[in-house]
């Protein structure tokens, strides 16, 4: 099992400072892929050192927990922390964040506020869209894909258009992923929408 | 949150033409620029903080040393003060380093650091004795011909000042440029080329998330022992316990291709990359600067 991932990351049409922050993180360890992937949206800088401060600790603390003998399941290592975070960080309208963990396949999923994550699988050959609620943990099945954004990036989009974006052939390249991003934020912005976009998808193998 | 940014200049200033913009900073902007009587092109550096400016200019009129560009003029505005000098083209190793995500060979990041050190060591070696402060990717310039040459000495400050300003970049300064009263010595400038070799030994910034260089060289098993070692000996966080100045840095960086190699080493060459971690992706992508 392997992920594949890319993400888009856009400035507001009118520019300014992209209030979007997101990491990327993916890490074999013993033959086991540790991944984690979050979106902050927040216009403030405290507040979207977020993923600043989940990066540091993926590295100086997840990494070597992971490593160890008796591997915690992904919830057990990512909650305490975000719990950590956010009870540092007092909380601002407008803003969200979602931050996803993939231990092998086990995964969890926290999130807050205006980013959300839709589980995109396929059943009678068919793409299936799914918001999820968080927190959830469970397990992630081969072929599906996960996708943490900002509104914008698909707020002028019908879920059946998402979709058929993220379906086909192509996804199981990083360069495929990224163009079918680009394709998703180009036809929102000809439909109107005109502020900073970040995203992030992942395909499970 | 808007960075502060020393203002624009007006359109052509002081007998030069702006071609183009090619950086900013916290409080100035470098532009190409061409000199109208002889068409020569320089960089031109603009201020509003003129007293700081000129104090760059007077040091970069004292150095003759190939790795610092030269001093070509300054003056004052009346809303600023700009500093001409010499045009380097090239990229900048940060630029560079796109092209080598995973790191560069030893042997060429050994000898880009070595020209970096040489320069500092002129520096270090000068009366009264300076400190650059401020190594990172964005202020090594390769040029077409292979040459590294250092660009804004902005932060530069007389050896055992201090630091009354604060200078430096999150991930490459010494701990110690951020400490109350804590002195400003050569040893701050070693760790800032420790730094900037272990990025381009591994590929990974010092100043994204995690910041974790001593780790991630530890666990990057491509790194020589030699190199190890001297890695080790510029990022202690105590400053006592580095090499004391960049001339001890030229020295060990001489000729890497000649070191002896260990049995580690060659066991390493011939089992492959026994790194416990493989890194596939990090990505961190924000625009927000680390405030410290």
């Amino acid at each position: 099992m392997s992920i594949i991932s890319n993400y888009i990351w856009e400035n507001a049409a009118d520019g300014g400072t992209n209030p979007v922050s997101l990491v990327l993180q993916q890490v074999k360890v013993r033959g086991r892929e540790i991944a984690l992937f979050g979106v902050c949206h927040s216009p403030e800088e405290r507040e979207a050192s977020l993923t600043e401060q989940l990066t540091e600790w993926f590295h100086r603390i997840c990494l070597p927990a992971c490593e160890s003998r008796a591997a915690p399941a992904p919830w057990e290592l990512l909650e305490p922390e975000l719990r950590r975070l956010c009870g540092e960080l007092p909380w601002r309208e407008p803003w969200g964040y979602c931050a996803a963990m993939l231990v092998g396949n086990a995964f969890c999923l926290f999130g807050r506020g205006d980013v959300t994550a839709q589980l995109i699988n396929y059943r009678y050959n068919r793409p299936r869209m799914k918001r999820l609620e968080t927190p959830l943990y469970g397990r992630i099945q081969r072929g599906a894909g996960l996708l943490l954004h900002t509104p914008e990036l698909t707020g002028n989009l019908l879920r059946e258009e998402v979709c058929q974006i993220l379906h086909g052939k192509g996804l199981d390249q990083e360069e495929g992923i990224g163009r079918r991003l680009r394709e998703m934020y180009r036809e929102g912005r000809s439909r109107g929408n005109r502020g900073a976009v970040g995203g992030i998808y992942l395909q499970v193998l | 949150m808007e960075k502060r940014k020393g203002n624009h200049p007006p359109g052509d200033m002081a007998g030069y033409e702006i071609l183009e913009e090619l950086g900013s900073g916290v409080t100035a902007r470098v532009y190409r620029v061409q000199e109208k009587g002889t068409g020569r092109v320089c960089a031109l550096k603009y201020s509003d903080d003129a007293e700081r400016l000129k104090a760059e200019a007077v040091l970069l009129r004292g150095l003759s040393h190939p790795c610092f560009p030269r001093w070509m003029g300054d003056g004052v505005l009346s809303e600023g003060a700009y500093l001409v000098m010499e045009y380097i083209p090239g990229m900048t190793l940060g630029r560079l380093m796109d092209k080598y995500p995973a790191g560069m060979p030893e042997r060429a990041a050994a000898g880009i650091a070595r020209e970096v050190a040489m320069g500092l060591a002129c520096l270090h070696g000068s009366r009264p004795m300076y400190v650059y402060r401020d190594i990172k990717a964005d202020n090594v310039m390769i040029t077409p011909q292979g040459r590294v040459r250092l660009v804004d000495l902005g932060a530069v400050c007389a050896a055992g000042a201090q630091g009354k300003v604060r200078a430096g970049t999150y991930g490459y300064s010494a701990p110690e440029q951020f400490w109350n009263g804590a002195d400003i010595s050569p040893a701050c400038d070693v760790y800032g080329v420790g730094k900037l070799l272990a990025y381009m030994l591994t590929g990974q910034d010092p100043c994204k998330p995690p910041y974790d260089t001593e780790n991630y060289c530890c666990r990057h098993s491509g790194i020589g022992r030699r190199m190890q070692r001297l890695l080790e000996h510029c990022l202690y966080t105590d400053p006592q316990l580095r090499y004391p100045d960049a001339s001890f840095l030229v020295s060990e960086l001489s000729d890497p291709g000649t070191e002896k190699r260990g049995l580690r080493d060659m066991f390493r060459k011939f089992t492959g990359n026994k790194c416990r971690y493989r890194y596939i992706k990090c990505i961190w992508r924000s625009e927000y600067e680390r405030i410290f």
